[in-house]
């Protein structure tokens, strides 16, 4: 199958889009969306021409215990944050759920993101240590900066703040890569030492510092996040 | 009317910003449209239910991702919807589609001025669309329907409509090219 085909990937978009791909292929093309922004675009715009066949769906009002439940569900995610102890058996319950569609939500970030002209040339899933993915890290080739997409980090105190850090795969001491605040900064520009670092590969870590980074040039506080750094292509 | 579709933007802003109250009233304004949807795909309500907690639980982690300039509010939710629906019938096959009417998936495109609340969610999408959907044959109009609305597979389009498969898919495939033709983008 030729994707570089534009005909035959609309057609595979309509496809997915519409419903009628078939189960292992839906699979495949799921994977496929997760890297590829042409195909993403192409399931976007079939997604737009046909929401609207839904507005012709009766609405129905879902049962009132749904939304207690929805709210319930958000009480445990605010639960196993940095620095606060949930009991165990209330959260256990929802980490196959909240890992099942960890992975989905990293194909509909990827889906969404349509910023970018070019394939990332790096990228990098950050997980705590519940393997639950926080922050997704991603260089475009030649762009010299680093693009930081949180899902939802931890609340970190105001005098404090992430670093992220490369941490080379030659066993070099960690390089730090810069400063992402309470996680709200959406892109880093990368010194030539840090993409030089970047490109021998390693894993990523993102500490917790005092307001204006590590004072010692080394990870200091807590480290929340880390992810193997893979290159794309 | 352009109030509620413009607040349903801002709504999706502040969840993004973990604004609880937001969020409430997003699932408040939204939720029967989405319910809807799924209950098409996934009759078994036990199953309609538990994917709406899973929608609307992705939507609280993923309102960030939402851009205004990819669609309508509705049609992002409504795409997570119907995602996380046919996953589920895909996944479970007839176990997940127990008997039921398809009255409704078949009925004819409402008029969506019947409802301004809802027309206006939908904005000229919806108008847009039903005219290019009447241009299709009766044939190609209703294959698209029963695959989009019910998450039907082909071989359950032609069971349904009794067609072969093949004449079923070229349906499908006609009618949407014309739809794209139509809707000029």
């Amino acid at each position: 199958m030729n994707l570089q085909n534009p005909d035959m990937l609309d057609r595979l978009a309509s496809d997915y889009v519409l419903g009628t791909m078939p189960r292992l292929a839906r699979r495949r093309f799921t994977r496929l969306l997760a890297t590829d922004m042409v195909a993403r675009r192409a399931v976007q715009d079939w997604e737009r021409r046909l929401a609207a066949l839904s507005a012709d769906v009766p609405p129905q009002a879902p049962p009132d215990y749904l939304w207690s439940r929805i709210e319930a569900a958000l009480d445990d995610l605010d639960g196993p944050r940095i620095g606060r102890v949930t009991p165990t058996s209330r959260w256990t319950g929802w980490l196959a759920a909240m890992f099942a569609f960890a992975a989905l939500t990293l194909g509909w970030l990827y889906w969404q993101q349509d910023e970018i002209v070019e394939a990332p040339a790096f990228t990098s899933i950050l997980q705590d240590a519940e393997k639950t993915p926080t922050f997704i890290v991603d260089a475009l080739r030649d762009a010299q900066a680093l693009r930081i997409r949180a899902f939802t980090p931890a609340t970190i105190a105001q005098d404090q703040t992430y670093e992220l850090w490369l941490v080379p795969a030659s066993g070099d001491a960690p390089v730090s890569l810069g400063l992402l605040g309470q996680g709200d900064v959406g892109q880093l520009t990368l010194s030539e030492a840090a993409l030089a670092a970047l490109e021998e590969g390693g894993v990523l870590a993102i500490s917790i510092e005092p307001s204006g980074g590590s004072p010692t040039g080394a990870p200091t506080g807590d480290i929340p996040y880390t992810g193997a750094l893979t290159t794309m292509i | 009317m352009a109030d509620t579709a413009d607040n349903l933007e801002d709504l999706l802003v502040r969840v993004a910003a973990d604004d609880r109250q937001a969020f409430r009233e997003l699932y408040t304004r939204s939720a029967n449209v989405v319910f809807a949807v799924l209950l098409n795909i996934l009759p078994r309500r036990d199953l309609a239910e538990e994917a709406l907690q899973d929608v609307y639980m992705r939507v609280w982690r993923q309102a960030a991702s939402y851009r205004a300039a990819r669609g309508k509010p509705l049609t992002w939710l409504t795409s997570i919807a119907r995602n996380r629906a046919l996953d589920i019938k895909r996944r479970l096959g007839r176990e997940a589609a127990l008997p039921q009417s398809l009255a409704e998936a078949e009925s004819q495109p409402a008029d969506v001025d019947s409802d301004p609340a809802l027309a206006a969610q939908w904005g000229d999408d919806a108008k847009q669309l039903a005219r290019c959907m009447a241009g299709l044959s009766n044939d190609q109009n209703r294959s698209i329907r029963l695959a989009f609305l019910r998450g039907f597979s082909h071989s359950e389009v032609a069971t349904q409509i009794g067609a072969p498969v093949g004449t079923v898919k070229s349906w499908i495939r006609r009618g949407l090219a014309a739809l794209k033709r139509c809707l000029g983008q």
